[in-house]
């Protein structure tokens, strides 16, 4: 019966959404291309930082990489464009799951501090090699039309909730579930720890490839400072926070929420978008520690435990 | 079924085990004993691949394991019921006791789960509770019967004890005998001497990271120095 409901839920906003480019302008489209573009990134980013528990301060490296690579391949090996991209996604979900290998073995801050060196480091390798555009940027081909971009985004961010929806009621999102609540004792009962969370960051590091290969032929200009930008990983974060993190509908409904908040703001001054961007983020964790989605669910989930977090002394 | 040489094994530069050797023959029940702090979790850590080994070898059912990866112990039938029983709060009382069944693929999964809930009729009662939400004697229970959804040729198990009610720790040490009829190999690591030697065909003394001293329950019972040192007698 619930999930009638929410699969009708779904199916509802789904059709809003497919009706915005023809029946409004391109700014709303524009707005809506990019609302959908971080909610397939929160949607990414939750598969590790909200399912499996490792809040990943890098994801903006396989947004990068994946625009840049595609724009690479594209632009200086000259290939057709959805080759390029196709190459750009799995190789930077390869270069996902390898970095997952040795990054997941470092547990609460330390795995976010290697994250977010890791995306500073992707930064650096890009800036400074040739053919990735080094740091004068990529000029591609302007082809499509803004609604075109935006059913495309849309579609990524679709299939991002139904890698997270099919995760979550798979084997697979229980094993993640477990490595979440109790890592030595998922270990224990046989769980291969690293190789499940190093393909969750690797899925996690596919769909971010994605939204940056559809956001390098849309912007049809990409440089490694804009599409390596540390505060696209702060919004994914703060979007599946906020949203609920570990849920199906978190992110995309913190990516809208917050696109709504930041237009709404830009209205008002260009400055008063970041305020209220911090206002948000202290609001969230203030009130709603589990999300906008994680308050409304009870009984399953329950408390995490707060101590004995490190049970390997003994 | 288990034997293990020479055994070395630490955390960082600190050496907690020193030259470990011990048998485990096929339907035992052995006991290891020693006071806090004699390294008996470090070496059922190093036994299920948790902590690796420095030194020396691990031979289980004829095969080296020492240093091989958790998931590859517990897919050979070795199993670790962990002192304070890390259980997945999250998950319900149904789920835990699922996930010690995460490597199998036989059809048999359904009906262990009900012979779990047959054992501990309680968790059978608050299957679909949340087991964070579990008394501690009732989240042991839990832990046991993950282990034992497994299927394990041999359980380890860590301290069932540990803060625990005397009735509970006499009703889950009964248990023990009752798993190894079912055809499990028990080491039962535990501070309390006497209940375990009670319960134990042979029981090893751990000191220091070292064995002190090892024999048949009853003669490590009536051994002087074991009475003055654990019993105070």
């Amino acid at each position: 019966m619930k999930r009638q409901r929410n699969m009708f839920l779904a199916a509802c906003v789904l059709l809003l959404a497919l009706c915005i480019p023809p029946l409004t302008n391109d700014y709303i489209v524009q707005v809506g291309t990019e609302m959908a573009m971080y909610a397939a990134l929160a949607g990414g980013w939750n598969l590790i930082g909200g399912l499996t528990g490792y809040p990943s301060f890098g994801n903006v490296a396989f947004f990068g990489l994946g625009a840049m690579l595609a724009g690479a391949l594209s632009v200086n090996a000259h290939w057709p464009y959805w080759l390029a991209a196709i190459a750009s996604v799995l190789g930077t979900g390869v270069f996902a799951l390898l970095l997952g290998l040795p990054l997941l073995r470092l547990k609460g801050h330390y795995f976010s501090i290697a994250t977010l060196a890791l995306a500073q480091a992707t930064l650096a390798v890009v800036t400074n090699t040739k053919f990735l555009g080094g740091g004068m940027g990529m000029s591609l081909p302007i082809v499509g039309s803004p609604g075109i971009f935006y059913y495309v985004m849309l579609s990524i961010a679709v299939l991002s909730a139904l890698i997270t929806y099919l995760l979550i009621h798979s084997e697979y999102g229980n094993t993640l579930l477990a490595i979440k609540s109790d890592e030595v004792a998922a270990q224990a009962v046989g769980i291969n720890t690293v190789l499940a969370k190093s393909s969750a960051f690797a899925l996690s590091g596919l769909l971010g490839a994605m939204a940056g290969v559809v956001y390098a032929i849309w912007q049809s200009y990409i440089d490694p400072p804009t599409v390596f930008e540390p505060s696209i990983t702060v919004l994914m974060l703060v979007m599946t926070m906020m949203g609920g993190a570990g849920t199906v509908a978190g992110p995309i409904l913190g990516a809208v929420l917050i696109g709504i908040l930041t237009q709404l703001a830009m209205a008002v001054s260009q400055n008063a978008s970041s305020l209220v961007l911090g206002l948000g983020i202290i609001a969230v964790v203030l009130f709603l520690p589990k999300g906008i989605m994680g308050s409304r669910r009870s009984g399953k989930g329950g408390k995490r435990r707060g101590k004995n977090t490190f049970p390997l002394r003994g | 079924m288990l034997v293990i040489r020479n055994l070395s094994a630490g955390y960082g530069d600190t050496q907690v085990l020193w030259d470990i050797n011990m048998d485990i023959k096929e339907g035992e029940i052995v006991a290891l004993i020693g006071v806090n702090g004699a390294g008996k979790t470090t070496l059922l850590k190093t036994l299920m691949g948790l902590v690796t080994p420095w030194s020396g070898s691990v031979t289980f059912r004829g095969q080296e394991v020492g240093g091989k990866d958790t998931y590859h112990m517990v897919k050979q039938g070795l199993n670790m019921t962990p002192q304070g029983r890390w259980l997945f709060a999250g998950m319900s009382v149904e789920d835990n006791l699922l996930t010690g069944a995460y490597l199998r693929r036989d059809k048999e999964i359904k009906q262990d789960l009900a012979r779990i809930y047959r054992l501990f009729p309680r968790l059978g009662e608050r299957k679909h509770q949340s087991a964070g939400t579990l008394s501690g004697g009732e989240q042991q229970m839990c832990a046991l019967g993950r282990s034992l959804m497994s299927r394990p040729v041999l359980l380890l198990l860590d301290e069932m004890s540990l803060g625990l009610a005397p009735i509970v720790v006499d009703m889950l040490l009964d248990l023990v005998a009752e798993i190894r009829r079912q055809g499990t190999t028990v080491l039962l690591v535990e501070q309390d001497v006497e209940e375990a030697l009670r319960r134990a065909d042979r029981g090893y003394v751990l000191e220091g990271g070292r064995i002190v001293m090892s024999g048949t329950s009853s003669d490590l019972l009536s051994s002087e120095k074991l009475r003055e040192a654990y019993l105070g007698l």
